[in-house]
């Protein structure tokens, strides 16, 4: 460990220099998953190596496997991007090597969840008094809602799973759109709710719950209910109509979570604000900041009406853990050691201002428009889902075959990278727009590309 | 959440073993789980559980000796006082002793039950790394999952922990979720992380680790984890040579207990006096009872000078405590 400078500056100058050049990186991984393995692998050595050259050798040998979704042109999933602000944050976490478990690990890092968060709550119109906590994703974020949930409905029912546990204990209904993201079904299993339990609502054509058969469904339940709402769905960036869950859920006392991992953002558009209306009146809401907030990987956050449910969920307290004055981080998530998430989170934040995050999210959604009206002109091309938010999704030729063969010649030719899906039986091409550095020059090159790919697939396969 | 993560593995797989589908019909209903963990572990086991749907009082405690160790000749009683699909949760380094338990004899009483034996390791499990520390982990590879951190004593940056299971099939089938917009890997072909976590999108955990691990070298983490072992050794016999000074605990790891003038009121204004002092830092815990200095040395830095210096500065609060107690 001789010469730290030395060792920090490499991996600065790395940095800047692969920021300097994205434009003209791959947008696609160039090795296969062996070739990598292979690359990185190796037995254990007895010795260790100078440490520059293990961050040398780690560059080379993962630089061909990475994927490019720090540019502008990456469509694939929702990931976002990461503003340079949050990075350097980031870096400066690392180094300072903060444990936010509580406020004696870091009182630096424990503040500055508790601000982020508190500026967090505000962008997204979330009410006043709401409990927070930064988890690794919106997984993490509706596992610690849901369980929240569970604690508070069977607390009503005069049940304390915390010391009773699930089994024996009244029955909880879970009512989730048909088109729910698949990480509800996840956290419900972790939860110890299985599949039996969950009871599928109605989706409309555009994978939006259908609030009449919400309300069917819940006439006449009087047992403990949560009801998983979805802000953003993930193939189309629909929004459910969360006004109308929100009186349902209301009228049968049911538990409202709202899975928002990227489209509660719209709420932090005047815009878009439109589409979450409603969403204030959740019980408990999930969303990513690493996702359309743009900050690194992994940060994810759960917002709660009712910090004691929630408290009581998660909360750990043992003699060895001191306690300080204030809020301590741990207490609202499920992990206790935890990497010091709010540091980026509040550098996003500053650097972009609520306007920033606003021109952010806007932008986004413009680009996603203008995916849909360049592509949707072709002859053959047809755009499947109304562009409300930041996806697209496209067909072509009516034709499965075709449109996988589209996706993949658009992946091997590297201008852009975007994934395929399947949309209510139907193969389609996804687009997500959610990085901070699509630019319109990058959208338009990226939609000559994919049509020149669905010219010479539709040749290929006719 | 490595406990999180290896205990659904034992629930699905223990669940399955009493004939129950828990991915169809969750734990309402299901067949009572039974957890049989030592007196002294560290409560993130409690929480994991919770976190599970199985409550405090589905939690047997076994009772544990002067170093935090599960009794385990109370094991095959307690084992034998219920039925049921069991787990069975032993801990390599206690969290104020850095006491072990005995995971041989553990190992042997759960061996031809149906139970799961998973071992928290969060530091201890690291003294398997070293073949002098070794002895105190024995037995741990006969267990059925694993947690520990690479954040603590690999000394990567926060937050990276590791669950291993033994039965990779309940592991998957516990975490796994397939979405058709995620192209994900032929299962035999390649890993796709989020098969083994319950994360989702998630940071690249193993780009820090995988450096570390190079930087190192097997003969730089042994070295790195007797070190802070003897750092701690150093720190006992440093601390315990002062009159009125008690070390508490066996100081067979990285932990040492510390307890002035056998006094609660001046432990704790001891331990006060060197967080404001600023030499060093350390917390207090109570340890059967007992207030008590707790010090971790998980740390490549720390030099001998370190412990030195930082020793010294431990017995000026000392001094400065009792002489304040006295003045009252």
């Amino acid at each position: 460990m001789s010469d730290v400078h030395d060792l920090f500056r490499l991996a600065a100058d790395y940095a800047a220099q692969f920021h300097d050049t994205l434009d003209e990186r791959p947008v696609g991984p160039r090795a296969s998953y062996d070739e990598l393995v292979e690359a990185l692998g190796g037995p254990l050595a007895d010795e260790g190596s100078v440490d520059a050259d293990v961050v040398s050798e780690l560059i080379a040998a993962a630089e061909p496997g990475l994927v490019g979704s720090q540019t502008g042109r990456y469509f694939g999933f929702v990931f976002g991007s990461a503003l340079p602000a949050s990075v350097a944050a980031d870096w400066v976490a690392s180094a300072w090597d903060q444990n936010g478990f509580s406020v004696v690990t870091s009182p630096a890092a424990a503040a500055a969840e508790e601000v982020a968060a508190g500026w967090l709550a505000e962008l997204l119109g979330l009410p006043d008094g709401v409990s927070s906590g930064f988890v690794t994703g919106a997984q993490g974020a509706n596992t610690t809602g849901l369980a929240a949930a569970r604690q508070h409905v069977l607390a009503a029912a005069g049940w304390d799973v915390a010391r009773d546990g699930l089994a024996g204990s009244p029955r909880i209904r879970v009512l989730a759109g048909g088109e729910r993201h698949v990480t509800i079904d996840r956290s419900l299993r972790l939860l110890g709710l299985g599949s039996s339990a969950l009871e599928l609502v109605r989706a409309d054509e555009q994978g939006r719950m259908r609030a009449d058969a919400l309300r069917d469904a819940l006439a006449g339940s009087g047992g403990p209910a949560i009801v998983c709402a979805q802000a953003g769905n993930v193939n189309t960036g629909a929004v459910d109509p969360l006004g109308e869950i929100a009186d349902a859920c209301e009228a049968a006392g049911a538990w409202l979570h709202v899975d928002g991992a990227f489209g509660l953002w719209a709420a932090a558009s005047p815009r878009l604000r439109h589409l979450t209306e409603g969403c204030e009146r959740a019980d408990s809401w999930a969303t990513d900041a690493h996702k359309w907030l743009n900050v690194p990987y992994d940060c994810g956050v759960i917002f709660c009406r009712h910090p004691q449910s929630h408290g009581e969920a998660m909360a750990v307290a043992a003699s060895y853990l001191q306690r300080a004055d204030g809020r301590s981080p741990s207490d609202w998530v499920p992990e206790s050691s935890r990497r010091a998430r709010g540091f980026a989170v509040w550098a996003a934040l500053r650097s972009l201002g609520r306007d920033g995050v606003a021109d952010l999210v806007d932008r986004c959604c413009g680009h996603a428009r203008a995916f849909a009206d360049l592509l949707g002109a072709e002859p053959g091309v047809e755009i499947l889902n109304d562009v409300v938010l930041n996806q697209v999704l496209v067909r072509f030729d009516d034709d499965d075959e075709t449109t996988r063969e589209v996706v993949g010649r658009v992946q091997a030719d590297g201008t852009c990278w975007l994934g395929g899906t399947d949309w209510q039986g139907r193969a389609a091409m996804r687009i997500s727009v959610s990085s901070f550095r699509t630019t319109s020059e990058d959208v338009e090159r990226s939609a000559e590309a994919i049509l020149t790919a669905a010219r010479s697939a539709a040749a290929a396969v006719g | 959440m490595a406990h999180v993560t290896a205990l659904a593995a034992a629930r699905h797989r223990i669940l399955e073993r009493a004939g129950w589908d828990l991915a169809r019909d969750g734990l309402q209903g299901a067949p009572r789980i039974r957890v049989i963990v030592g007196e002294e572990r560290h409560v993130t086991v409690d929480r994991a559980l919770r976190y599970l749907g199985i409550g405090s009082a589905q939690i047997e405690l076994v009772p544990a000796d002067g170093e935090g160790r599960m009794m385990v000749e109370l094991l095959p009683d307690a084992l034998a006082g219920g039925d049921g699909p069991t787990i069975v949760c032993a801990q390599v380094g206690n969290v104020n002793t850095g006491s072990c338990d005995d995971v041989t004899a553990i190992a042997d009483a759960v061996e031809g039950t149906d139970a799961w034996l998973h071992v928290d390791g969060a530091f201890g499990l690291w003294a398997a790394a070293s073949p002098r520390l070794r002895h105190l982990v024995a037995g741990s590879e006969r267990a059925d999952s694993w947690a520990t951190d690479a954040h603590k004593w690999l000394n990567v940056p926060y937050d990276s922990g590791l669950a291993f299971c033994a039965d990779p099939e309940a592991h998957r089938a516990a975490m796994s979720v397939r979405a058709s917009y995620l192209e994900q890997s032929d299962a035999d072909a390649a890993r796709d992380q989020m098969d083994w976590v319950p994360e989702f999108s998630r940071r690249a955990r193993g780009f820090p680790i995988y450096a570390a691990i190079r930087a190192l070298g097997s003969t730089g983490i042994i070295a790195m984890v007797e070190r802070c072992c003897g750092h701690a050794t150093h720190f006992a016999e440093l601390l315990g040579a002062e009159p009125g000074v008690e070390i508490l605990n066996e100081v067979v790891l990285n932990q040492v207990l510390v307890r002035f003038g056998d006094d609660d009121a001046l432990t704790q204004a001891t331990i006060t006096g060197v967080q404001q002092d600023g030499t060093c830092w350390l917390s207090g815990t109570v340890w059967r009872g007992k207030a008590a200095m707790r010090i971790s040395v998980s740390n490549w830095r720390t030099s001998d000078d370190d412990v030195e210096r930082s020793a010294g500065a431990i017995l000026e609060a000392a001094a400065r405590a009792a002489g304040a107690v006295r003045a009252q």
